[in-house]
């Protein structure tokens, strides 16, 4: 049997270094079979909407038109997020950083993630007393607009509250900028506090609802910030706390 | 009951919802939804329908253990199911965890004619006009 030699050490690998290197392929396998099964998902939606748009235009069916052009524009959105994350998460883009208005930056995910909030029957806020930071703007989008997916997503699944609600609020702390996620109706357990904090991507169950939280702490960790899932507290209440440091200005580089 | 028969699609997605219940309505079926396992049980056992279409990954209660506990009642254990996936290893016997595997299996995106041949076949096959 062939030993196989460490590219740091230049000695023999250790079983301990092999079976990690094992579980990262895993781990690796696993997020790219969860990215593609949330594009069949996405995929079967957007036929849905061409079945409802066409069949609606054939009836002169004004109702089944309009919810045919709101499937259509949702998965749109959905896309564009799915799409996104391959970008800032698999080919690792290198990134751009400017100075970014916090309030600007809401506005657009809110928008993002209103039809699908919509669909699943939570309502959205996003809230900031304005500032700005200086990072990589769309992966800053990308990260938001996945943790606002996971919140949703979240709270229609676990039905546990009549009128669920996810508020992201963004606040300019001088330096870094801090956003917190409030799920009301979304309850995490505590196999799943543990898991949305490994380094390797690990579904959960066979929903695999814990992908968008991995990409986002990725996204996050990427960028030199931190991601904190707060300790329980109110029943049904989930609290997740991102904090993103400015980066250098091009002049502090030079 | 409609003619055609009565179709229970359980689904937690619910643009999937309205598009297999849009379609199956246009083809003549009467179209219950539910878009939660436990919430399918009871429809089911409050009204059983003809048929069921089934999703596998939902939150809480999985298609497969909605599978199991229809599968444990006499009542409802007879109820065709059209199982609708995207992951190959359902389509396994094994995947059942010794229950009779589902009638058929339709993969996402959802082929439609797929779905209504499969459909048809089964309501065929339990009024005995195969």
């Amino acid at each position: 049997m062939v030993a196989q030699m460490d590219e740091t050490t230049g000695g023999p690998m250790s079983e301990e270094r092999v079976a990690e290197l094992l579980a990262l392929l895993d781990s690796q396998a696993e997020l790219v079979g969860a990215i593609a099964h949330e594009i069949k998902g996405q995929l079967n939606s957007v036929r849905g909407g061409v079945y409802l748009l066409q069949s609606g235009l054939k009836r002169d069916d004004s109702g089944r038109i309009d919810s045919g052009l709101s499937m259509l524009e949702r998965n749109a959105d959905r896309i564009e997020r799915t799409v996104a994350d391959v970008l800032y998460y698999v080919k690792d883009r290198a990134v751009n950083p400017t100075a970014i208005d916090l309030e600007a930056v809401l506005e657009h995910v809110k928008k993002l993630c209103s039809g699908r909030a919509q669909e699943l029957g939570v309502r959205l806020r996003a809230k900031t007393r304005g500032g700005s930071l200086r990072t990589d703007e769309l992966a800053l989008r990308a990260l938001l607009a996945n943790l606002l997916e996971f919140a949703l997503r979240g709270c229609h699944g676990a039905k546990l509250k009549p009128s669920p609600s996810v508020k992201l609020t963004a606040s300019d702390e001088g330096g870094y900028a801090r956003f917190v996620m409030v799920g009301d109706g979304l309850e995490l357990s505590d196999d799943a506090r543990e898991r949305a904090l490994k380094p390797y991507y690990r579904p959960d169950g066979p929903d695999r609802s814990l992908l968008e939280l991995f990409i986002t702490r990725k996204l996050v960790l990427r960028q030199g910030g931190s991601f904190e899932v707060a300790p329980p507290g109110r029943p049904g209440v989930t609290e997740i706390i991102l904090e993103l440091p400015a980066a250098p200005a091009e002049e502090e580089l030079a | 009951m409609s003619a055609a028969g009565r179709i229970l699609v359980v689904d937690d997605e619910p643009d999937v919802l309205i598009y297999l219940s849009c379609f199956l309505e246009d083809q003549g079926f009467e179209v219950d939804t539910a878009s939660r396992g436990q919430e399918a049980l009871t429809q089911v056992r409050e009204r059983p329908p003809d048929l069921i279409s089934l999703d596998v990954n939902m939150p809480g209660m999985s298609g497969i253990e909605v599978l199991t506990q229809l599968r444990a009642d006499p009542e409802l254990a007879a109820i065709p199911v059209v199982l609708v996936t995207g992951v190959a290893e359902f389509r396994s016997p094994t995947a059942f965890r010794g229950c009779r595997p589902p009638e058929a299996f339709i993969q996402k995106p959802v082929d439609l004619e797929l779905l209504l041949s499969s459909v048809r076949e089964l309501l065929a096959r339990e009024a005995g006009v195969t």
